[in-house]
C-alpha cells in the first residue's frame, strides 16, 4: 500500500494540530468535568490523555533520539508500510461505529493514578512536540530508520509506520473522549467533588 | 441623526450590541459540549463547523460561513450545556456578541422583534428542509438537495466535512460529484 509523502503528513499534521487545539478546548473545563465518569470501568477524560502521555513518553524520545542519529535524505516521495506497521495502523484508528475494546497493557493503563489538569497541559505540550518531530522526519529515511515500540525492544517498527501509529492512536482516544465529553454536559449536575 | 442598525449589522456594533472582533485559529473550538454558550457569532471571514461525535466519529451538523450568524441554539437559548462542539475549519473572524446585550437589542425595538421573529422563521424553514434531508435514502438526491440550495457550500467547506453532512463516506461524494 503506497501512500504519497506530502498526503501522509498533510494528515498527521492536521490531526496533531486538531489534537493541540482539542487540549487547549479541555482546559476550559472544569476539574469535576474532566474527572467524570459515566460507569467505573470506563476511563475519563483525564485518563484518556494520560494514556496517550504514557505513549508519548515512550515514542517522543526514541523517535527524537533517532532522528538525531540520522541524516536527512530527502529521497522520500512515496511511503510503502510495512506488513506489521500497516496492521497495527488498521487495528487502533477509530473506525465509525464499531467500538472495539482492546485490552490495554499494564504500563500503559492509566487507571487509578492521581490525574489533575496538569495531564491536559502535558498532553499539549506532548503534541507540540510530536508537531515538531513530523515536520523534521518528513526528510529522513521513514523506511529504514526503525523505532523500538512498546510492545517489546526487540518489535521495532518504520520511522514511518511509527507516527502513523501515534498519530491515529491519539486520534483514537481523542475521538473517545469527544464522545464522553457529551455525557460530562449532560450531567451538570454532577457532584463537584 | 444615526439609523439604527438591523440584525444583522448590530452584530458588528460594539455600540449596539458590546460586540467583540475575535480571531480564531485553523481547527480552534470555539465551544464544546460541558459548556454553555453565551454568545451569538458573526462570521465576518473563514468558516466554521458544528459538529458532535458518536460512534466513533465526528458528524457534521451545520456549517457557516461569511455573513453567517452561528450559535449552538439549544445552549444559547436553554442555558444547559452546549450538546455540540463548533470549530474552525480555517482561520476565521467572528464577532462576538453576549447574550444578554444581544436580547436586550433584540426586545428594546418593534423592528428589531420583528427581525428575531425573521430569523427564527427563516431558521426553522431551514430545519424542515433539513429533516427532508435526513429522511431522503438516496445519497444522490441527498447531495442533489443540497447541491441546489447551497452551491456556496461547496466553494467554503472541504468535501469530507460536507460527506459526513450529507451522511455518506467521501468516497461516495466523490463518486457523485465526478458523474
Amino acid at each position: 500500500m503506497q501512500l504519497s509523502i506530502d498526503e501522509m503528513f498533510e494528515e498527521l499534521t492536521e490531526l496533531t494540530q486538531k489534537a493541540i487545539q482539542f487540549g487547549y478546548a479541555l482546559k476550559r473545563l472544569e476539574h469535576y468535568q474532566l474527572k467524570y465518569k459515566p460507569s467505573s470501568n470506563v476511563w475519563n477524560i483525564y485518563e484518556c490523555l494520560e494514556h496517550l502521555n504514557l505513549y508519548g513518553d515512550h515514542y517522543l524520545p526514541e523517535i527524537e533520539q533517532a532522528l538525531k542519529m540520522s541524516n536527512p535524505n530527502s529521497k522520500n516521495s512515496n511511503y510503502q508500510g510495512s506488513a506489521l506497521g500497516n496492521y497495527f495502523v488498521k487495528i487502533i484508528r477509530p473506525v465509525e461505529g464499531k467500538i472495539k475494546k482492546m485490552k490495554t497493557a499494564t504500563p500503559m493503563n492509566p487507571i487509578a493514578k492521581e490525574l489533575n489538569k496538569g495531564t491536559v497541559d502535558r498532553f499539549i505540550d506532548q503534541q507540540q512536540k510530536l508537531l515538531e518531530l513530523l515536520e523534521k522526519s518528513r526528510n529522513h529515511d521513514l523506511k529504514n530508520i526503525k523505532i523500538k515500540t512498546t510492545l517489546s525492544r526487540f518489535i521495532a517498527l518504520r520511522l514511518g509506520d511509527t507516527l502513523r501509529f501515534v498519530v491515529h492512536h491519539t486520534e483514537r482516544h481523542l475521538v473517545q473522549a469527544g464522545e464522553l465529553l457529551h455525557k460530562v454536559g449532560k450531567n451538570v449536575e454532577l457532584n463537584m467533588a | 441623526m444615526q439609523h439604527r442598525p438591523n440584525l444583522l449589522e448590530a452584530l458588528r456594533s460594539v455600540e449596539y450590541l458590546k460586540s467583540e472582533k475575535r480571531e480564531l485559529s485553523r481547527h480552534e473550538y470555539l465551544l464544546t459540549p460541558g459548556v454553555v454558550e453565551n454568545n451569538i457569532y458573526f462570521i465576518e471571514e473563514g468558516a466554521l463547523r458544528l459538529f458532535y461525535v458518536s460512534r466513533n466519529a465526528e458528524h457534521d451538523i451545520r456549517f457557516g460561513y461569511s455573513g453567517n450568524i452561528i450559535t449552538s441554539l439549544g445552549s444559547f437559548l436553554t442555558g444547559k450545556s452546549s450538546e455540540y462542539y463548533i470549530q474552525a475549519i480555517r482561520k476565521t473572524i467572528v464577532y462576538q456578541v453576549p447574550k444578554t446585550a444581544f436580547f436586550h437589542f433584540v426586545h428594546s425595538d418593534l423592528q428589531s422583534m420583528k427581525e428575531y421573529g425573521e430569523l427564527m422563521e427563516q431558521l426553522a424553514l431551514q430545519q424542515l428542509e433539513r429533516e427532508l434531508d435526513l429522511l431522503t435514502d438516496s445519497p444522490s438526491e441527498r447531495y442533489q438537495r443540497v447541491l441546489e440550495r447551497s452551491p456556496q457550500l461547496f466553494q467554503e467547506i472541504p468535501l469530507k466535512y460536507i460527506a459526513s453532512y450529507l451522511r455518506m463516506t467521501p468516497e461516495t461524494l466523490s463518486r457523485l460529484r465526478n458523474r
